[in-house]
């Protein structure tokens, strides 16, 4: 097992981070996510694994401005940092390792 | 707030959610949460809104967005409690007159509470120290009939050793002979002994004590032997040594010194002042299976045997042995030796008292709530000074003390207040402990250190400590620091909880307080019943003395010597006078159509009517021979009529009735006399027949004409005196011995008395206080009502009202439970008093007025106060 280990949630959470980039904060990815994985996600679950992937250096955050919606609450916005993008990419290289090492025949029984 | 174009999710889920959201993180979450309810709110309406937003708070709530529980990393203020302690004591010292009362009250109640444990422990260690007492029994005699079961510790004098042929695997069987008072001379000097044993050799197998000489094993083996204890040993001898000595029982029996022991201890059920061997025991029914006396048997199973086993074997046993017809009325039952001083089915045939375990929880209650009111006491108090403290606890919470801190500081002032009131009460039990021993007498409470009672003040101090702290150091916890800071009184005082709370405590004293007056005086309206009920017999100018021979011819010559004063206006011989511990003989009467039941025999003299004042229903009193033809005259009492069947007096006249004397006697009614108290009326009047048989007399009684009595008593003296040489004059007057018979109860009474005003006292001291403050706070309302004219009358009126209100409701609380508790006491009486209504009335007067008194002084005090004054500050 590598050092970086990220579980599949937080993987998401963090691709999700880089596709929004620079817009991400946590309503904002909480639609992106349910738009593209077509899945249900509470804030409760984003806000834990965001908070988590921060502190273990994944992701940094900053605010943004105070607007008239929100009840003048400011946004929280995330980016990957350099560090968060070396554990993405290891997991991504890992994956498709293990594709690789697939044998033509394996998903191929017909043929 | 929630404009159309901007709505407010519910307010209280965003209380919670800021409350358990980590402090950094609520900003933006929070705003994340709204605009997903504004979102909804727009697209799918409020409904759906709300429910999405609650179940995103609630979804929230989870590891790793909660805060942690402490702000602020706990500090070590160790340095803090010179300061608390330096504070703590200067605040007691400044406030006098409130420390006193605090600590008056926990002391009071501290000091009730030990003594009623001291007390409680005491009776649960009742013969415990009998190191064969685990599987000790008593044999105790159970008599059934259709209406009722009677127990009685006495059993047949045969049973010991017929117990011992028929199951011979028992360990021990002992028969003993309880005598209540013999006569001892020594050398020259007669003494009367009260409480002597008459033990055979295997009692001492069973039963140990602690020996300073002579051998258990074999101090009772020979007959005429005789154990004394240490008391009696330095009566007889005067430090010489006593063993091998002799003695003379009743003039007639000769015994010798076998054994010393100390003391017995006075929690034993057994008490005893000399054991003799069983064989100087004379009596003629001693080998009759329906005689019952003063005998009683023990026997040790052996271990791994249950009672059951031998209970079983029982019935069998008492055919055998006392016949088929005898056996359906009488049987046997075991009782463990511990649970002897408990039964008090058996409270009239023991040697010693007995003593409910429901008495004993009654005790304990008293106790616990003695200590509950001065706790409540304190509280009150506390809290209604805390105010004065606000500042303090705003400067400390300004200067960066926490909750936690706070109420540990005032937790631990309680403690030292709780511990200083401990000391002072430990004190207190230990002066008092003397007194309490010899005014209860039964009572040998002792004041050691041991487990339990470390355990006890332990438990008491903390309870104590932390039921009466923590109420007020919580309130002043809770103080604003910049409300309390401003030192604006009313604004931390507008939070009425602590007035509520004073207000139900008052109401829980009074109800305890007023319970207990209640019981005190339902038990002195009882005493008062037992001495002023006709007991069916003159009381008055009666001397009883014992009768150390039943000759007949010297009984005559005595008689006729007392007549010959004009002060003695009658003579009469018997067993006992018609209210005494001399009851009769317990035996079987027969009559025709009723065989075999069970009556108290009690031989009389033809004088005893006459002399006591029996009132005859029917017939005549009985002749001055004992026989004619050999039929006994019989008298019998209206109890013993109807258990015979007769309808009327006139119809029992002339019957003839076999009873079971030595042997069995056959009689004849020849009246009926009316019921009159046999004992004490705690117990219901059982069936009676009176012969004249002159050798079961033991008492005269003699009723003197009321003038003259001292003379008298010296005449009557010297009769005696000349007619039975060598015999111990002790005489009594009737009506004192039987005023002695409640003595218990007249105890009671003064317990009840000095708990009751304890109770009241410590209620007061917190309603003095608490008055006090009530008055100060409202001083300037006090102050502007007289200007605007209101009389000293209407402010002390106004000021009382609201405690009188509150001592009401605690009456109506405190009658109904006080009657279902007296009327269960009073059931314990055979001839009891109703409760009257008046009684409750007049106790919840006396309060009224108690507490009316206490408050309004401080209530006069506030009103005179000159308006000027009072509003001065303004």
């Amino acid at each position: 097992m590598s050092k970086h280990h990220l579980g599949e949630f937080e993987e998401i959470v963090m691709l999700t981070v880089a596709i929004l980039y620079g817009e991400a904060y946590g309503v904002a990815l909480i639609d992106e996510m349910e738009k593209r994985l077509n899945r249900k996600v509470s804030i409760g679950s984003l806000q834990t694994v965001l908070r988590r992937l921060e502190k273990k250096g994944y992701l940094s955050s900053e605010f943004g401005e105070a607007t008239k919606v929100r009840g003048g609450k400011r946004k929280r916005f995330f980016t990957v940092t350099n560090f968060g993008r070396q554990a993405l990419e290891e997991a991504k290289d890992q994956r498709l390792a293990l594709w690789n090492a697939i044998p033509a025949i394996a998903f191929n029984p017909q043929s | 707030m929630s404009s159309p174009d901007n709505p407010s999710p519910p307010r209280w889920l965003l209380r919670f959610f800021r409350w358990y959201c980590y402090p950094d993180y609520v900003e933006d979450i929070e705003g994340d949460l709204r605009e997903r309810y504004e979102r909804n709110v727009k697209e799918r309406g409020e409904r759906v809104a709300y429910w999405k937003f609650t179940k995103d708070v609630v979804r929230l709530f989870r590891l790793g967005i909660i805060r942690p529980f402490y702000r602020t990393p706990p500090l070590n203020h160790t340095a803090m409690f010179r300061n608390y302690f330096k504070v703590g004591t200067r605040n007691l010292l400044k406030h006098k007159g409130l420390t006193t009362i605090n600590i008056t009250g926990l002391t009071l109640g501290i000091a009730s509470s030990l003594i009623i444990f001291l007390l409680i422990r005491f009776e649960l260690s009742f013969d415990r120290f009998l190191t064969k007492g685990e599987h000790l029994y008593r044999i105790v005699s159970v008599f059934t009939n259709e209406n009722e079961t009677g127990y009685n510790a006495n059993t047949p004098y045969p049973l010991a050793a017929a117990l011992r042929t028929d199951f011979p695997n028992l360990e021990s069987v002992t028969q003993i002979h309880y005598s209540f008072s013999e006569l001892i001379t020594v050398g020259q000097d007669r003494y009367e002994e009260s409480n002597i044993v008459y033990a055979d050799s295997l009692f001492l197998d069973v039963f140990d004590y602690n020996w300073i000489s002579g051998n258990p094993s074999s101090a009772l083996s020979q007959p005429n032997s005789v154990v004394l204890t240490q008391t009696l040993a330095a009566k007889y001898f005067k430090g010489e040594e006593a063993l091998g000595k002799v003695i003379e029982l009743d003039s007639s029996v000769f015994l010798t010194v076998t054994g010393l022991i100390k003391d017995v201890p006075k929690n034993t059920h057994l008490p005893f002042s000399m054991l003799i061997s069983f064989s100087a025991y004379a009596n003629d029914g001693i080998d009759r299976w329906d005689y019952i006396n003063h005998g009683m048997t023990y026997i040790v199973l052996p271990s791994g045997v249950r009672t059951e086993q031998l209970e079983n074997r029982l019935p069998d046993f008492v055919s055998k042995y006392m016949g088929t017809d005898l056996a359906q009325q009488r049987s046997f039952q075991l009782q463990t030796v511990y649970d002897i001083r408990f039964d008090t089915r058996l409270a009239n045939s023991n040697p010693a008292d007995t003593i409910s375990k429901e008495t004993l929880w009654i005790l304990a209650a008293i106790g616990l709530l003695i200590i509950l009111i001065a706790c409540a006491n304190f509280v009150n108090l506390t809290t209604a000074q805390a105010i004065k403290r606000a500042r303090e606890v705003g400067l400390r919470k300004a200067m960066g003390s926490n909750r936690g801190q706070i109420i540990a500081q005032f937790l631990g002032q309680t403690l030292l207040l709780t511990t200083i009131a401990l000391s002072l009460s430990v004190l207190a039990t230990t002066l008092l402990i003397p007194e309490i021993n010899s005014f209860l007498e039964f009572a040998e409470v002792r004041f050691y250190l041991d487990k339990y009672l470390v355990f006890f003040i332990l438990i008491i101090t903390t309870v104590v400590g932390v039921l009466s702290g923590l109420y007020p150091a919580v309130v002043l916890a809770s103080y604003k620091p910049v409300v309390a800071l401003k030192g604006n009184i009313s604004s931390i005082t507008k939070r009425k909880s602590y007035f509520s709370l004073g207000k139900s405590t008052v109401v829980f004293q009074f109800i305890v307080a007023q319970v207990l007056i209640i019981g005190t005086i339902i038990v002195s309206q009882q005493m008062k019943y037992f001495h002023q009920k006709d007991l069916g017999f003159d009381q008055d100018a009666i001397v009883n003395f014992y009768l150390p021979s039943q000759e007949m011819s010297v009984l005559s010559s005595v008689r006729n010597e007392l007549l010959r004063s004009a002060y003695i206006s009658n003579v009469s011989f018997s067993k006992g006078a018609p209210t005494s511990e001399d009851i009769g003989f317990g035996t079987t009467l027969s009559v025709e159509g009723r065989e075999g039941f069970d009556v108290l025999v009690k031989p009389t003299d033809a004088y005893y009517h006459q002399t006591y004042g029996l009132e005859l229903l029917a017939g005549q009193w009985l002749p001055d021979r004992q026989t004619k033809d050999g039929i006994y005259p019989c008298i019998i009492n209206e109890v013993t009529l109807r258990e015979a069947g007769y309808q009327r007096p006139e119809e029992a006249l002339g019957q003839p009735a076999k009873v079971w004397l030595w042997e069995p006697v056959e009689g004849t009614i020849v009246g009926v006399v009316k019921d009159f108290h046999l004992t004490s009326l705690k117990e219901k009047i059982k069936p009676l027949v009176m012969m004249n048989i002159p050798v079961g007399y033991s008492q005269a009684g003699i009723k003197l004409s009321g003038e003259n009595i001292q003379e008298t008593l010296l005449y009557i003296e010297k009769a005696f005196e000349t007619a039975f040489p060598g015999g111990l004059f002790s005489y009594s007057f009737l009506d004192e011995s039987i005023a002695q018979q409640y003595e218990r109860e007249a105890k009671i009474d003064v317990l009840f008395t000095v708990f009751a005003s304890m109770a009241i006292f410590i209620a007061c001291l917190g309603l003095l206080g608490l008055s006090f403050y009530a008055a100060t706070r409202r001083t300037k309302e006090i102050g502007i009502r007289k200007v605007s004219g209101a009389s000293v009358a209407q402010i002390v009126l106004l000021l009382c009202k609201e405690f009188a209100f509150l001592v009401l409701i605690a009456f109506l609380i405190a009658a109904p439970i006080a009657w279902y508790l007296m009327n269960n006491w009073l059931d314990n009486f055979a001839y009891r008093i109703e409760i009257e209504p008046s009684a409750m009335a007049f106790a919840g007067f006396i309060t009224l007025l108690i507490a009316l008194l206490t408050i309004s002084f401080h209530a006069t005090k506030a009103a005179f106060i000159n308006p000027v004054d009072s509003l001065r500050n303004e």
